[in-house]
């Protein structure tokens, strides 16, 4: 009778431990390039940038139209994300150096509330214009499941290229990439 | 004592099995997924915009997006009866979604992304559809044969949905196929 339990303890332990290692690998993290460093990827077929239309931190509305034929690079991010923090410095000086260049910058934030980011920003001394995407419907446009996600948009307004994770945006890549979209006419 | 460690590890097991990608079905005892909460429509109005092309697709999400997309313009051009061209873009769907289920192979009605934001994420229910659909394009065009081996294939993977997730939807699926192909229930 002993026996009869330890065996049914063990099988159930066994079972139980089988099944935390199963559903915790059955997620997103463990793709390649959905987490951790993120790195350029370019696209071989570049599709034309989904149209949008966001409030900014001031209220005012952003048509992404407005826009075409200048380079636009949109990251999608949030406040409460760690590889999103880790990459806003980078960010910051990206748009210190590109902005005067004609460089559109735009950091979509979804269902965060503006003051929540306003708090955000002005403790970390950001800059980097902020559209507020209160329902996450812009973020579904791109298909965005990881935080940060950006997307470099050439003149043509096609998607270009696209990074998710953290990025040191001051590194050669970066600068070299954006250089070369603003050379194309 | 015993017994207490036997309930320990019973009520451990059955937390760790609960929900999306239990492995143990609960079938005809757990209440399914309203058809009002995970249908087709609303799988493929979430995967509207930047369109996947399979050159480009990467990950888990573009191969998932881009199988949604690719269904999306099978199920217009079955409307429209233009079964080749439907053929092989159902075809191309089930390329994309094939993929996708080498990274995860549970079907789920409210897959969180991160906290706030969850999504329909049904790879082995839209491979049954498009299996239904390709067998009953293959049974317009007098292709019997084909019609059946694509109705076995879309049993398996509504099988498999609905061992992950029980909602309506897959179980009107089995409905069909069932009455369809004459098969009988996995």
């Amino acid at each position: 009778m002993r026996g009869k339990w330890k065996r049914l303890a063990k099988i159930i332990l066994a079972s139980t431990c089988a099944g935390l290692f199963w559903v915790g690998g059955a997620d997103f993290s463990s793709v390649p390039e959905a987490s951790g460093q993120g790195v350029f990827q370019s696209y071989t077929k570049p599709q034309a940038i989904p149209d949008f239309s966001l409030p900014n931190l001031q209220g005012n509305q952003v048509n992404i139209r407005d826009h075409r034929g200048q380079v636009i690079l949109l990251n999608f991010w949030a406040t409460w994300c760690p590889n999103c923090r880790q990459e806003g410095s980078s960010l910051q000086k990206l748009y210190n150096q590109y902005q005067s260049r004609g460089v559109i910058f735009y950091r979509i934030s979804s269902k965060e509330k503006a003051e929540t980011i306003k708090n955000f920003l002005e403790k970390e001394s950001l800059n980097v214009p902020v559209l507020i995407d209160k329902t996450g419907q812009t973020e579904r446009l791109f298909g965005v499941w990881v935080h940060p996600t950006t997307y470099l948009i050439n003149r043509q307004a096609l998607v270009s290229y696209r990074t998710m994770g953290a990025i040191d945006w001051t590194n050669p890549q970066a600068t070299s990439i954006i250089d070369h979209l603003l050379k194309e006419r | 004592m015993k017994t207490k460690i036997f309930f320990f590890f019973l009520i451990a097991a059955v937390l760790v099995f609960a929900g999306c990608g239990g492995v143990i079905p609960i079938t005809g005892e757990s209440s399914p997924v309203p058809v009002q909460k995970a249908n087709l429509k609303m799988v493929l109005e979430e995967n509207i915009g930047l369109e996947i092309a399979w050159e480009d697709a990467k990950d888990a999400r573009d191969f998932y997006r881009g199988g949604v997309q690719q269904k999306a313009k099978a199920e217009k051009k079955l409307q429209e009866k233009g079964y080749p061209e439907a053929m092989k873009i159902y075809q191309s769907s089930n390329d994309f979604l094939t993929r996708m289920l080498q990274f995860m192979n549970e079907d789920c009605a409210s897959y969180t992304l991160y906290e706030g934001s969850d999504i329909l994420f049904f790879p082995n229910l839209l491979m049954a559809d498009n299996y239904l659909k390709m067998g009953i394009i293959a049974q317009e065009t007098g292709r019997e044969g084909v019609a059946t081996r694509n109705w076995k294939k879309a049993q398996d993977f509504v099988h498999k949905s609905l061992l992950s997730e029980r909602t309506e939807w897959g179980l009107s699926f089995e409905q069909e196929i069932l009455s369809l192909s004459g098969l009988k229930k996995n």
